[in-house]
């Protein structure tokens, strides 16, 4: 019998689903928080999913890359010091999913799976989590998924793509993971008319999508010596929230914390916008200034994360555009880069 | 349309498959090296681990002092030297604040090898020339005992050693061995002598201009502090030194050791990856952002 790629969803069919497979695993989907902020959290019976507007201003990348991430506990001291690791994952579902961040989990599984050794800690989440992908009908202000290959209709990362047609949600079947979590749901055929309607929506968000920069050979363009670099960080707060919402950025740091017993390592999230970033014990920093700090914030976006597995670190997901409190506009210096030449600059 | 490949359904890892958990050690000897240097020589507390822990001249590990952290130090031990690792810690922080004050019987952490390694393989049969400054000889000190364990794969070395007094000099205990090592010279300097000092006076690079060790079949290995390296460099190209023929190691703030934390990365280069062990060919090639 063929398999079916698509299938339709009554609108009040998708909480209580949610509802059931929370039972036996973790859930999340998009819902506004207590400071109205829309992030992924536990569903409940009384919880109001979000998914109309752009992306949520919090993506799902905490789920696989916690703020604050456990890695081995210490107890006792002396050789009798005792370390257990910390695997804290279970079998989970996201809904909502938008697809610039179901992208950007395969950046990031570039760097903890594909890079050398795997990161048994991502690993493990990704390996026990499954997607399920929101079309997005209204881009943001600030997106730009379509200018880096991206799509509001994109699948990359995702097990299922939804998209909302009213009362009832077009399904898109992508993996067998997607299709084994139907079971637990009631869906009906599509229809010719359905899949149009569907099309539709997702071509009239891409018209709304304009390409913000011309990303081909952008590699070529992230040049060491262009002026831009000292005069767009001149503003640069350091403040991170580029770093900390973007949902592929992965640059942690690794402390300890002391407990009655003993304490926990862990790793959190980090920011190459911090100036102690890449300071040495003995104070040597070799990106001590601001501009070399953006420098290498862009080039290991659109230059070294190309150079090393074809994939740029940017899915064009708007957020670090809408929530700089400077409005360093990412889109701005990508189309600017390659139209100036670095001798225009006397100071370099 | 067919699936597209899902990470669904992996097994769950078990505690060796963590690459952040460290082995457990015990601290067996520290020396005092200098006024804020000390060197531990660290024995695995599992029994396993002491017998199968191999590495190579050039790598570093990450030591733990649990409840403060985690720190990054090359091996400056030679793998010839069979039962033990040890470090050179120069106290600049917390974490090498807290190693100082840790005694012979306390227990450590220590993740590794990592990074790669200087070549000796392909050394073998060259003369050597190792240029260290500072706390710079601690992971030349690695290869250099190799090489001297292994006297006879190799050509003539000529070891040249300074620091800014005499009080900095690392390794004083072990400088007559390597002076009188068969085919060996030592030449130390000191920036600034003191009353005692009789050796010669001047930066190393100064050092290394006025001997002028003229070694034709050679290889250079340097590191010390980026000053000494920058004047260091022209020397040994005029002494007839390729770019292939100048080996250095590289430092950069570490977290993880394992190329995920994002933070060693000279241009697309990760440190702790493709390096710390570099030519100086291919540092040519990276950004100057270190």
């Amino acid at each position: 019998m063929a398999e079916i790629n698509a299938t339709m969803l009554g609108a009040s069919e998708l909480l209580p689903w949610a509802l059931r497979l929370a039972a036996s695993r973790r859930v999340l989907a998009p819902i506004a928080g207590t400071d109205g902020a829309v992030r992924y959290l536990p569903v409940s019976p009384d919880a109001t999913l979000v998914f109309s507007g752009g992306r949520p201003v919090r993506g799902p990348k905490e789920h696989f890359m916690p703020q604050t991430d456990p890695l081995f506990t210490f107890t006792g001291s002396g050789p009798a010091v005792a370390l257990q690791p910390v695997f804290n994952h279970e079998p989970a579902v996201i809904f909502g999913v938008r697809p610039c961040d179901g992208r950007a989990l395969r950046s990031l599984d570039n760097v903890f799976l594909r890079r050398r050794e795997t990161d048994a800690h991502y690993a493990a989440r990704r390996g026990q989590t499954i997607m399920v992908g929101l079309a997005c009908a209204e881009p943001g202000w600030g997106c730009f998924c379509t200018t880096v290959g991206g799509s509001p209709a994109g699948t990359d990362g995702l097990d299922l793509l939804l998209t909302d047609l009213g009362d009832r949600y077009h399904v898109r079947i992508l993996t067998s993971a997607g299709r084994e979590l139907l079971e637990d749901t009631v869906c009906s055929p599509s229809s010719d008319t359905e899949e149009r309607l569907a099309a539709e929506q997702h071509a009239r968000a891409i018209v709304r999508l304009q390409l913000a920069f011309d990303s081909n050979r952008i590699a070529e363009r992230v040049t060491w010596d262009s002026p831009i670099w000292e005069r767009v960080a001149r503003r640069c707060l350091e403040c991170g929230v580029c770093n900390f919402l973007c949902p592929l950025c992965h640059c942690f740091d690794i402390q300890d914390e002391t407990t009655a017993d003993g304490g926990i390592r862990f790793r959190c999230w980090d920011t190459c916008q911090f100036d102690e970033f890449t300071k040495m014990g003995a104070g040597h920093n070799p990106r001590a200034g601001r501009k070399e700090r953006l420098r290498q914030r862009m080039s290991h976006k659109f230059k070294y994360l190309v150079e090393e597995f074809g994939q740029a670190g940017c899915t064009g997901c708007g957020r670090c555009v809408e929530m700089c409190p400077v409005n360093i506009d990412i889109r701005a210096v990508l189309a600017e880069l390659g139209t100036v030449p670095s001798a225009e600059h006397p100071a370099k | 349309m067919s699936d597209q490949s899902s990470t669904v359904s992996q097994e769950a890892p078990g505690m060796a498959e963590s690459l952040y958990t460290p082995y457990l050690a015990t601290i067996e000897q520290a020396v005092q090296e200098t006024w804020d240097t000390r060197t531990f020589r660290a024995v695995f507390c599992d029994e396993r681990t002491r017998a199968e822990f191999a590495y190579h001249p050039g790598q570093f590990q990450e030591v733990s002092v649990f409840g403060v952290g985690e720190a990054t130090f090359c091996l400056t031990s030679s793998p010839t030297q069979k039962g033990y690792v040890e470090f050179s810690v120069k106290r600049v922080g917390s974490v090498t604040t807290a190693l100082h004050e840790l005694s012979e019987g306390d227990t450590i952490g220590i993740r590794g090898p990592y990074g790669n390694w200087f070549p000796y393989d392909e050394l073998r049969g060259k003369n050597l020339l190792f240029v260290g400054g500072g706390i710079g000889m601690a992971p030349l000190r690695s290869l250099l005992n190799y090489c001297l364990d292994r006297r006879s794969d190799y050509g003539h070395i000529d070891i040249f050693y300074g620091a800014r007094t005499p009080g900095d000099l690392c390794y004083t205990r072990e400088f007559d061995s390597w002076a009188q090592s068969p085919n060996t010279a030592l030449y130390l300097t000191v920036d600034k002598g003191d009353e005692k000092w009789t050796g010669h006076v001047g930066v190393v690079p100064a050092h290394v201009r006025e001997i002028s060790p003229s070694l034709d079949n050679a290889v250079a290995i340097t590191c010390g502090p980026p000053i000494m390296i920058k004047f260091t460099l022209p020397e040994l190209l005029k002494l007839g030194f390729t770019d292939e023929q100048i080996l250095t190691t590289l430092e950069m703030r570490m977290k993880c050791g394992v190329g995920k934390c994002g933070r060693c990365n000279i241009g697309h280069t990760y440190v702790c990856l493709d390096g710390p062990v570099f030519t100086y060919a291919q540092i040519r090639q990276l950004p100057p952002e270190f």
